[in-house]
């Protein structure tokens, strides 16, 4: 297992740092998990629902345990919305995306949530607007008992404003290597479990 | 004293002097002392032989009436209070038609509680036709003898006031209704020019209002978001007042409600978000706006 597995393992909430190969490391985050028991709610701002569903599908990765929040298809949920998804009006409608966050926990219970990405949404909104939405939904998580993954693209303003509200940053390198610094992490618990 | 063991609007609670913190019997002490009681700040307290009876002044119940709307009884303590009028305002698009008839439609499919809707503007015709998108037959409501939709100009409502509510009342006698709606209280106060006149014809419609056994929703049209700095005449008359936003975010409209007043009620003070969904309108008390 390496140092990503097992920090994504051990820790509630995660900020994954990542550069060129973003799309790797989201595949890789989505392996892992897969693989950990428990259904995944997955929020796109990124990629529409089909062509995720469709990658996923190519990366032998089964959308069964995945319910879908997708922000960026510009939607609106009717009778032919697929019953694994539910549309957000667009990627900066947050009141909107937190909510539908928390009518998903409510009902599909997911025990991990991918949230792709913080970084989409410095395109539309500054840097405060998605400061207040992570502390509320990392509050959300933990309330909830929920794994939270945040991928994002290396970005110092948005690492060192959400770094207090995960429990770990991990910081991967071009060539796909995690560079794992343990004084990043900020949950106590998680530092017990390093020694 | 024999009146005071007879009222019956106060709570008392008999603690016996073991029990009671704070208040100990001093060696040599007359626990029958009233003015000691009313130092402690009790009003007029009973003694019952050795006991010192704790006097609390209690509330009485408040009636209340639940909304039936999703979320927003629990910011509210479960409900409006009973024949009260509250000012249900916003600006266009804000959803306060939306939010006064679902108030209406579930008093009678919830609570059993007949309704009356009075417009000033939009035709029965519209109306139905808009409401029918929620799933809220009134047609068949009217039918059923639970629901009165009465179009009216401003003209003729001031003309029913001075004889005491003519048809409006027939109309709430007959199928016994418990909620009323008036769309909207902008057309009425346009009938005058001037803002005394606009605040005597308030009150007399308020007072007419007060005296007809329903809990009363009085829908107001505003052009800025929010209530204004300079309170009105109608701010102040109302009992409650509940402001609806059509907040515009960037390219994105975001829908919002405040309970800005409320007699007799510990409310939230938060705004928070409110959707239009396909069955009427949810609030989100527990949500944030962003």
């Amino acid at each position: 297992m390496t140092d990503l597995d097992k920090k994504l393992q051990d820790n509630d909430v995660s900020l994954i740092v990542c550069g060129e190969d973003y799309q790797e490391a989201i595949v890789r985050i989505v392996k892992e998990a897969e693989r950990q028991c428990g259904k995944i709610c997955y929020v796109t701002l990124n990629k529409p629902y089909a062509s995720l569903t469709d990658l996923l599908r190519k990366k032998g990765i089964a959308a069964e345990r995945f319910f879908f929040i997708d922000g960026i298809s510009k939607r609106v949920n009717d009778g032919n919305s697929p019953a694994n998804c539910v549309f957000v009006t667009a990627p900066d409608a947050l009141t909107e995306l937190n909510i539908a966050i928390t009518r998903t926990i409510e009902k599909q219970r997911p025990t991990i949530l991918v949230f792709d990405s913080l970084s989409t949404l410095l395109i539309y909104l500054p840097t405060n607007s998605i400061i207040k939405f992570t502390q509320e939904l990392t509050k959300k998580m933990k309330v909830n008992n929920i794994r939270a993954i945040f991928p994002i693209i290396r970005n110092k303003e948005l690492i060192d404003n959400i770094s207090m509200f995960v429990d770990t940053v991990v910081s991967r390198k071009f060539d796909g290597e995690d560079e794992v610094d343990p004084s990043e992490s900020q949950n106590p618990e998680a530092k017990e479990n390093e020694r | 004293m024999k009146d005071e063991l007879d009222r019956t609007n106060n709570e008392q609670e008999e603690v016996p002097e073991d029990n009671q913190p704070g208040i100990r019997p001093q060696s040599g002490e007359d626990f029958k002392d009233v003015a000691h009681h009313k130092q402690l700040g009790h009003a007029e307290p009973i003694i019952k032989g050795n006991i010192k009876v704790k006097h609390r002044p209690s509330t009485p119940a408040i009636k209340r009436v639940p909304t039936g709307i999703p979320g927003l009884d629990q910011a509210i303590e479960g409900g409006l209070k009973k024949n009260s009028v509250t000012l249900a305002g916003g600006c266009a698009g804000a959803g306060k038609s939306i939010f006064a008839m679902q108030f209406l439609v579930k008093g009678i499919t919830e609570f059993d509680e007949p309704g009356v809707y009075v417009s000033f503007e939009e035709s029965r015709k519209e109306v139905y036709e808009d409401m029918l998108r929620f799933g809220w037959d009134l047609k068949k409501l009217e039918e059923e003898g639970k629901f009165e939709f009465i179009e009216y100009t401003p003209e003729q409502v001031e003309k029913i006031m001075k004889t005491g509510g003519g048809v409006i009342r027939d109309v709430i006698d007959k199928i016994g209704a418990k909620r009323l709606i008036i769309d909207s209280i902008s057309a009425f106060m346009l009938l005058h020019e001037t803002e005394l006149k606009r605040r005597e014809s308030a009150l007399a419609l308020f007072a007419m209002l007060r005296r007809w056994d329903c809990t009363t929703l009085v829908i107001g049209q505003y052009a800025q978001e929010g209530p204004s700095h300079e309170s009105s005449v109608l701010e102040f008359e109302v009992d409650s007042i509940i402001w609806l936003y059509n907040i515009k975010k960037e390219d994105i409209r975001v829908r919002a409600l405040e309970v800005f007043k409320m007699r007799g009620t510990k409310h939230t003070a938060k705004t928070f978000p409110v959707q239009i969904k396909e069955d009427g309108i949810v609030l989100y008390p527990e949500e944030t706006l962003f």
